[in-house]
């Protein structure tokens, strides 16, 4: 066995991708929060207003990060999802089931702040637009996932079965982009855009690549926490948990997590 | 011992699973009048006239139609599960994907063609376009197996729990939508006098699509939940 | 600092907006943590109950 491999299976052990999560989790949460601070106060205080939308269009820089976030979750998801029907690793069940949330999270919100920024802009709260409709279904395929895994008793197949929905899935979401699309240009014609030819200034950019790098890490740091608890509770009956549970029953539940 | 042939064990599949369903043809009805019941309550609910009525009758007619199979999708495995019969399936030494095939089209021959056949009577209840008349029911029954495939993979997925309905609605209908987009949307332009040729070819090119993979998806889905 | 709350009169939109984003990510590594530690009172728990019948019964 070669080194690569040696490693691969290493990580893919539940206790090491404990430790090694329990070690990076505090850095992907701490990092994603000082570079979205940076961010916000890049988006509110030095980009300049917006000729057209005025500072409404401030809300760019929560919306779009939490709508790349939303998609790249599903990605993630999927591969993982593969992975795990595929090799049967039980690491990837424990990631992919652990992105559902962490996704359906950044859906939301890029559901709310876009209906935010859709009143003073279109005037209604919601508009049938291509983009707002695949989020929502995104948003349900989510919710789909969660539920299915939630409503199966064993954790293992419900993981399982959870990834072959999320495959599914990846498969739609395309079609329903496209055929939204389609539906739309057949119903109501070209809707007001966002983005037009113009291009987004560099005051505007820096922050919005600031805040996509911190959405990402927070992912991150938010799959790793749900990642080790899924751990916990799948290898339940093992030494390594048993363990971890009663050396961190001894410090005051304040103790370092 | 020695298997019967593929081709036997799919004939006596169709056989029993028809014979079960004339055994209970009562129940083949309920989908029929829930589709029914619903496509009434539209008039009850935002008015009678026909100028309100006839721009939505498409539209009405699909999700009735949709939902119908969706309440119906729930026995597609059930009793099959319950007596045991599915596992005996699953361990069988015929490809499985081709036994699903054969269950799903029985399932799509008495749940969905009696909807497309009652389609008609839905569109006059609503006052349908006159020159929506053949149309409709072309478009459902390319629409149908679409929707009786896809759900079969979900059903597939909660075959061993309780209580699924909710939960089985949550994961289908996300899934269906590009489906009832295009096949509603085929109606509609229709009913524009715009083009409608080219939905429906991207609604049987699913078909095609799903005709294959969609069993194989189920096959692997009923492994995965009956391990 | 005025002019910077009104948001160019935008402000209850931009600042909702902020909130909603903030307090959903703060919920969801709040639950995230919350979970992990639910699981482990459970080990606890169940650890405790076998240590207390294999004390009762030796």
């Amino acid at each position: 066995m070669n080194t690569l491999t040696y490693w691969f299976h290493k990580l893919g052990s539940p206790p090491t991708f404990y430790r090694i999560a329990t070690a990076l989790q505090p850095w992907c949460y701490g990092v994603a929060l000082v570079l979205g601070l940076i961010g916000l106060y890049g988006g509110l205080v030095v980009a300049p207003k917006d000729y057209q939308q005025g500072d409404a269009y401030r809300i760019i820089f929560v919306h779009v990060p939490c709508a790349w976030m939303g998609l790249f979750a599903y990605l993630f998801m999927a591969v993982n999802a593969f992975i795990a029907l595929v090799w049967r690793i039980k690491l990837n069940e424990v990631l992919a089931m652990a992105s559902a949330p962490v996704g359906a999270a950044f859906t939301f919100v890029t559901l709310v702040t876009g209906s935010l920024w859709g009143k003073p802009m279109w005037g209604t709260w919601w508009t049938w637009d291509a983009r707002l409709t695949s989020e929502l279904f995104l948003l349900f395929l989510y919710f789909g996932v969660i539920g299915l895994y939630n409503a199966i008793e064993d954790r293992r197949q419900a993981a399982r079965a959870a990834s072959f929905l999320a495959l599914i899935g990846v498969v739609n979401l395309p079609i329903v982009h496209f055929s939204v699309n389609w539906w739309n240009t057949l119903h109501q014609g070209s809707t007001v855009r966002l983005f037009g030819p113009s291009r987004i200034d560099a005051s505007m950019l820096w922050p919005l690549l600031l805040l996509a790098i911190a959405t990402h890490l927070w992912f991150f740091g938010s799959v790793l926490a749900r990642a080790r608890g899924g751990l916990i509770e799948l290898d339940a009956g093992k030494d390594w948990v048993r363990t971890l549970a009663l050396a961190q029953s001894k410090p005051t539940a304040s103790g370092v997590t | 011992m020695r298997p019967g042939s593929t081709r036997a064990a799919c004939l006596a599949l169709l056989r029993r699973d028809l014979l079960l369903v004339w055994r209970r043809r009562g129940d083949t009805l309920t989908p029929l009048l829930f589709a029914l019941i619903v496509v009434a309550l539209f008039p009850l609910a935002i008015g009678a006239q026909m100028e309100t009525l006839r721009p939505i009758a498409v539209g009405v007619v699909f999700v009735a139609t949709l939902l119908a199979g969706l309440l119906a999708l729930d026995s597609l495995f059930r009793g099959d599960y319950e007596d045991g019969s599915l596992e005996q399936l699953v361990v069988s030494p015929h490809p499985l994907a081709l036994l699903l095939a054969c269950k799903i089209a029985v399932h799509w021959l008495t749940t969905a063609l009696p909807l497309i056949a009652l389609s008609p009577l839905l569109g006059e209840l609503l006052f349908l376009d006159p020159a929506l008349r053949g149309l409709l029911p072309l478009a459902l029954a390319l629409t149908t197996p679409l929707l009786s495939l896809i759900g079969a993979v979900c059903v597939a997925l909660t075959v061993g729990m309780q209580r699924s309905g909710m939960l089985l609605a949550l994961l289908v209908l996300p899934l269906y939508v590009p489906v009832l987009i295009f096949g509603a949307g085929a109606c509609n332009a229709a009913q524009m006098g715009l083009p409608y040729l080219a939905p429906l070819l991207w609604l049987a090119a699913g078909l095609v699509l799903a005709l294959v993979l969609a069993p194989l998806a189920c096959a692997a889905a009923l492994r995965i939940s009956t391990s | 600092m005025h002019s910077f709350f009104a948001m160019g009169g935008y402000a209850a939109y931009v600042w909702v907006s902020y909130a909603v984003f903030i307090v959903v990510l703060a919920i969801d590594a709040w639950a995230a943590r919350a979970q992990r530690l639910r699981q482990l009172a459970q080990v606890r728990g169940r650890a405790r109950r076998s240590a207390a019948r294999s004390g009762s019964t030796p």
